[in-house]
């Protein structure tokens, strides 16, 4: 259940709703669980990140919007 | 502590390529991104800086034309402020729209609770939602221009599927507004004024108040900008470490 309250017109919002995201992938980086859209050469953007360690939500370069380079191919 | 500044390339060297070869993907990358040959450095910081910036996004991924903060990468961020020993004070930066009632109010509960100091700074707006979130500090600022726009949670739209009950956006509303006048100097009656705005024909407009207007409503504390919301925040830190007598003489910046 979302309850949206926003000062933007929800027909703004919501415009290109129903069109599908980007495909995500799971991956393993550095120790942790990564949700991330791939790109080219092995780089990839994080979107989510799975870590039972606070610590970690706080590293700059695993901030979702971040192009982190694969150290395998998933 | 040290090791979560270890940079961007920590995870590749753990994958066993050489440090020069982490140096020089970095000083690449840096060029690249930032047009500097001086590869990124974190300075060491007593504050952590978290900001609420555009849609708070909640249980449901919005469309990409969104610009959304994410409430699942900023809870476990304000646990990992709590628990790190290193972070002093929480600095909390609002320039939002609006978005999810249930995570903009989970993250205001937390900031709420968070044991550490915290200020927050409303920058252009902090709008619906935003407003809890502005006011769930130990203390808050408001820009001189800046907006907030307190305004029912509207009964059309805003759902996916599921028709709403009057009875429970009017709990949801009770939520935000008993939220809102526990955490700040402003009375109930006012912020149902405000939010209802009786003198307006649009029962659903609201209200936007402006930098001093908040003051003056007691919504906010205090108008300022960036250097008092600083100031503000390392009076706080100086008044939190003092009873536990941890003061270590650093210089702060």
């Amino acid at each position: 259940m979302t309850l949206l309250w926003s000062i933007v017109p929800t027909e703004l919002v919501f415009a290109n709703f129903s069109e599908p995201l980007p495909t995500r992938v799971e991956v393993q980086q550095g120790g942790v669980t990564m949700l991330v859209t791939l790109g080219t050469n092995g780089t990839a953007k994080v979107e989510r990140l799975i870590s039972p360690n606070p610590q970690d939500y706080l590293r700059p370069e695993w901030q979702p919007g971040t192009l982190i380079h694969l150290s395998k191919q998933p | 502590m040290r090791e979560r500044f270890m940079g961007p390339w920590d995870f590749v060297k753990n994958d066993g390529l050489s440090e020069e070869t982490n140096e020089q993907i970095s000083t690449v990358e840096s060029v690249k991104e930032l047009g500097s040959t001086v590869p990124t450095q974190s300075t060491e910081s007593n504050l952590y800086c978290l900001s609420i910036i555009g849609q708070i996004e909640g249980h449901v991924v919005l469309p990409p034309q969104n610009k959304t903060t994410k409430y699942e990468h900023v809870i476990p961020q304000l646990v990992a402020v709590e628990q790190n020993d290193e972070i002093e004070g929480l600095l909390l930066i609002l320039n939002t729209v609006g978005g999810d009632v249930e995570a903009g109010l989970a993250i205001a509960e937390m900031v709420a609770s968070l044991s550490k100091p915290t200020v927050s700074l409303v920058l252009g707006g902090g709008h619906s939602i935003g407003v809890p979130i502005a006011v769930s500090s130990d203390y808050s600022f408001i820009t001189e221009t800046a907006s907030m726009t307190i305004h029912p949670i509207r009964l059309t739209g805003m759902v996916i599927g599921v028709p709403q009950s009057f009875e429970y956006l009017e709990r949801m509303q009770e939520r935000v507004t008993r939220f809102v006048v526990n955490h700040s100097r402003i009375n109930e009656g006012a912020f149902r004024n405000l939010m209802l705005n009786t003198g307006e024909m649009a029962r659903d407009i609201g209200t936007t108040v402006v930098g001093r207007d908040a003051v003056d409503y007691g919504l906010v504390d205090q108008v300022g900008g960036l250097g008092e919301a600083m100031a503000k925040l390392q009076e706080l830190i100086t008044q939190h470490r003092k009873p536990s007598g941890l003061d270590t003489g650093r210089v702060l910046q």
